[in-house]
């Protein structure tokens, strides 16, 4: 516990030292990289996941109950692992800045500026147009946020049945003529949303549209804005983070504060001076005054001499999306690039760029697959049917060399066996759903949540995660020749120890996912197979990010 | 020197008279205010928030340009009763390129922000390679005003924040950011060859990446609170469908685009 005390001073008793220079000399030791979030007010940091869909279309996945009448949804599955130092393999429930809260959840999507809703193309009409008459006005956007246990930890029911939070938003916030609530928000939740759970979204619109007409939602972002305490920073000592700059290793240098106590007895009480208790209280109140100093620079250096705060990171998650569009099965195969011709054995792949701006360190990797479409649709069973996952660091933007420095991986086929060994949960949207069917043999999910491991050297994993994984991985731009050597780092998963690709210089985070049939080819599946579901598969990377600052301060790097 | 922070306003100097009570309420104020920091004490106390977007369109001809959606909403583009006017028939500001432009198609994601952030970063990249074919320059017949070969400068990001007094009227936002009229050879990711095939696994069928990035840094852009924010990608045709964007402009380069802002915390 960071937080001080002090002997009262009542009346009548004589006046010593330690009145005074007790809890100045503690203040003066906290300031050494102590300070804790039990003594900063607001002690948590904000942290959003958000999903963004190109278009979503209203016969095919959000729900029109003429026709589907079990009802058909947009679900999006989660979940918040505690970071390496706090996840317990027995997924119990820690009080240790594991604690995350639900303040709010906003849905919006494209009306091009007026109360519209689009043609989504599906049926008649022409795709992007707008309609302004009784179809605008039918559709009620019904979002509830659901939970469940996990696989991995012994969970047998893949359906969500415990609501979190359920609301509608109704059609006049989208409709109104002159006024109009888009993004649609809904703050001050203050729920708990435990780790080692699976979370499901359930987006829903009933009767978007009729089924002569396809309607749908276009450029639609999700976003839910939660928080968690802030925590300590990971380090090459305590974590054995890979990629670590090692200026620094991770280790704080503290600012060493001096408060000069007079000796009991021997110094009469004195406001100035080396032992003055104005004196002293100014030391003190200098540090204060110029703001107490945590987290990292862009250019994932600290400060030197300069650090006080123990708690200055947090949780973060960034949601990257994957192949985020319509459902793919065999009849359409060719929506898929790289595929070839029939019968389509080539490798289709998407890959996402995420601009590294402040220094991060990468923890877990997770990816959501999704086979979720409507109709008699299938999940495929076939083992020739590959998936490869990967998260690389890329250096090389406008610049005169270009590398990559592999940091996650993951391959497995699309039998329910092979996914046995990544599997974190499967998320079946509710009992007997339309969504899909599972082949023979297996159990009935419409998606799988993903392990995918960190590299981590021959010798075997460091890390702590739900299967086998590498110690974190710091990642962050930097400037030569100070934060641009960085510590060893497996090349790949199982792979050599040693200095990375990027060489500190990395400028942004790919993440890549690939799969194809190589053998029969997309088109020997069955047609009812579904290769992508609606909305797409998603790659989550759960991290740890600094406390940042949004300007250059005075001598500060 | 005073006390400025600390102390609760209380100045100690020698030749004065000490009291214990102002030593009392100055330690008392000292130790209430050490152990219950308020956020202002700290001066890193933003953490960062990246929203991700990413499309990869159909390599197959389309005609459904979705997401992307057109700037210009008329009687044309209704599909079943055409109102008496629009709210905003130009719903894109800033973005006017040529007469010849006769559509400009906009991809947008917006958020609202209850309290205020400070937009940090915005990317967008433009992914080519062998099957998603786009030179960003100009053809053999190239619009009024440019050459053969000159690299594209009529596509636009922009970020705006609407209007809080009419919140509906696009022509009354705020146009907080925007990127355009820019030459895409001055955007491009790279113009080094990526070394060798193996990278990082998976290996991507096709190469890395190239293509354009339009990376605008460095904003520290401050949004109010209440603020309902609008990032769009906005990319021409030609009429004529004049290369390189051509028929589907739309269809031609696979896209990255991510918003990085700055939340305190609290």
């Amino acid at each position: 516990m960071a937080r001080i005390s002090r002997s009262r001073l009542a009346l009548g008793t004589k006046l010593v030292p330690a009145h005074v220079f007790t809890p100045l000399s503690d203040a003066a030791t906290q300031f050494g990289g102590l300070i804790d979030r039990t003594q900063i007010q607001k002690n948590t940091a904000p942290f959003r996941l958000i999903w963004h869909f190109p278009f979503l279309r209203g016969s095919m996945i959000l729900g029109t109950e003429a026709a589907n009448p079990a009802g058909s949804r947009l679900v999006i599955p989660f979940t918040l692992p505690p970071l390496q130092d706090r996840f317990d393999s027995a997924g119990r429930s820690q009080d240790d800045g594991t604690r995350f809260t639900l303040e709010e959840i906003q849905v919006s999507f494209d009306q091009r500026g007026e109360p519209s809703v689009i043609n989504a193309g599906g049926g008649a009409g022409t795709a992007g147009f707008m309609a302004l008459g009784a179809a605008a006005q039918t559709y009620d956007l019904h979002v509830s946020l659901r939970e469940k246990g996990q696989r991995f930890y012994g969970e047998t029911d893949n359906v969500p049945r415990r609501d979190v939070v359920s609301f509608v938003f109704p059609n006049a916030l989208f409709s109104g003529a002159n006024a109009r609530f888009n993004p649609a928000i809904v703050t001050d939740l203050n729920l708990t949303l435990q780790p080692y759970r699976t979370f499901a979204l359930y987006l829903h619109m009933e009767d978007l549209g009729t089924i002569t007409a396809d309607y749908g939602l276009v450029g639609v972002t999700i976003s839910l804005k939660l928080r968690a305490p802030l925590i300590e920073p990971a380090t090459v000592a305590a974590d054995g983070v890979q990629n670590m700059p090692m200026k620094h290793n991770g280790a704080i240098q503290p600012e060493l504060i001096a408060v000069n106590a007079p000796a009991v007895g021997a110094t009469p009480i004195r406001a100035d001076g080396v032992n003055g208790v104005q004196t002293n209280l100014e030391t003190v109140d200098d540090v204060v005054h110029a703001k107490l100093n945590g987290g990292y620079s862009e250019w994932s250096d600290l400060l030197p001499a300069h650090h006080h705060l123990r708690d200055d990171h947090a949780y973060e998650v960034i949601a990257v999306p994957m192949f985020t569009h319509e459902a793919v099965d065999r009849a359409n195969a060719t929506r898929l690039p790289y595929v070839g011709g029939l019968p389509y054995t080539g490798d289709t792949a998407d890959r996402r760029i995420v601009p590294i701006v402040y220094p991060l360190v990468v923890e877990h990797v997770i990816a959501c697959i999704n086979w979720s479409d409507v109709g008699a649709s299938t999940r495929p069973g076939n083992a020739d049917l590959i998936h490869e996952v990967g998260v690389g660091l890329g250096a090389g933007f406008r610049a005169d060399d270009y590398d990559y420095q592999e940091i996650a991986y993951a391959t497995w086929n699309e039998t329910q066996a092979s996914r046995a060994a990544l599997l974190i949960d499967e998320v079946k949207h509710v009992d007997d759903g339309i969504l899909s069917n599972p082949p023979a043999g297996e159990r009935d999910a419409d998606f799988a949540l993903m392990h995918i491991p960190l590299v981590y050297p021959a010798a075997g994993g460091t890390g702590v995660g739900y299967y086998t994984t590498g110690a974190p991985v710091f990642v962050g731009r930097s400037w030569f020749p100070d934060t641009s050597p960085r510590t060893n780092i497996a090349s790949q998963v199982g792979g050599a120890l040693g200095a990375p690709a990027t060489a500190g210089r990395e400028q942004w985070i790919e993440v890549r996912w690939r799969f194809g049939n190589n053998v029969g080819g997309l088109n020997s599946h069955p047609a009812s197979d579904t290769f992508v579901g609606h909305g797409g598969f998603w790659v989550y990377l759960v991290c740890r990010k600094p406390l940042v600052q949004p300007h250059y301060a005075a001598g500060a790097v | 020197m005073s006390l400025r922070v600390i102390g609760g306003g209380e100045q100690f100097a020698d030749g004065t008279g000490i009291s214990g009570a102002r030593l009392e309420r100055a330690m008392d104020r000292f130790v209430e205010r050490f152990n219950d920091l308020p956020v202002r004490d700290v001066a890193r106390r933003f953490v960062q928030c990246q929203m991700v977007l990413g499309f990869q369109p159909s390599p197959v001809a389309s005609a459904i340009t979705l997401p992307f959606l057109n700037t210009l909403n008329a009687a044309a583009e209704v599909a079943d009763v055409t109102p008496d006017g629009f709210e905003n028939a130009r719903r894109m500001k800033s973005v006017f390129v040529h007469t010849d432009v006769d559509v400009q198609y906009a991809w947008t994601a917006a958020l609202y922000f209850k309290r205020p952030v400070i937009l940090r970063q915005v990317d967008f990249a433009l992914i080519v390679d062998s099957t998603y074919i786009n030179s960003f320059a100009y053809g053999a017949v190239p619009p009024p005003n440019r050459a053969n070969g000159d690299p594209v400068d009529d596509f636009h990001v922009v970020v705006t924040v609407d209007s809080p007094f009419a919140a509906e009227d696009q022509g009354r936002n705020t146009l907080l950011l925007r990127r355009g009229d820019f030459r895409a050879a001055s955007e491009r990711f790279t113009t080094q060859a990526p070394p060798g095939t193996a990278t990082f696994r998976p290996d991507h069928p096709t190469n890395e990446a190239t293509g354009v990035l339009v990376h605008l840094r460095d904003l520290y852009a401050p949004v109010p609170r209440d603020a309902r924010v609008r990032l769009s990608l906005v990319l021409p045709h030609w009429a004529g469908d004049l290369s390189p964007w051509i028929s589907q402009p739309w269809r031609l380069q696979v896209y990255s685009g991510c918003l990085t802002f700055l939340e305190q915390i609290g």
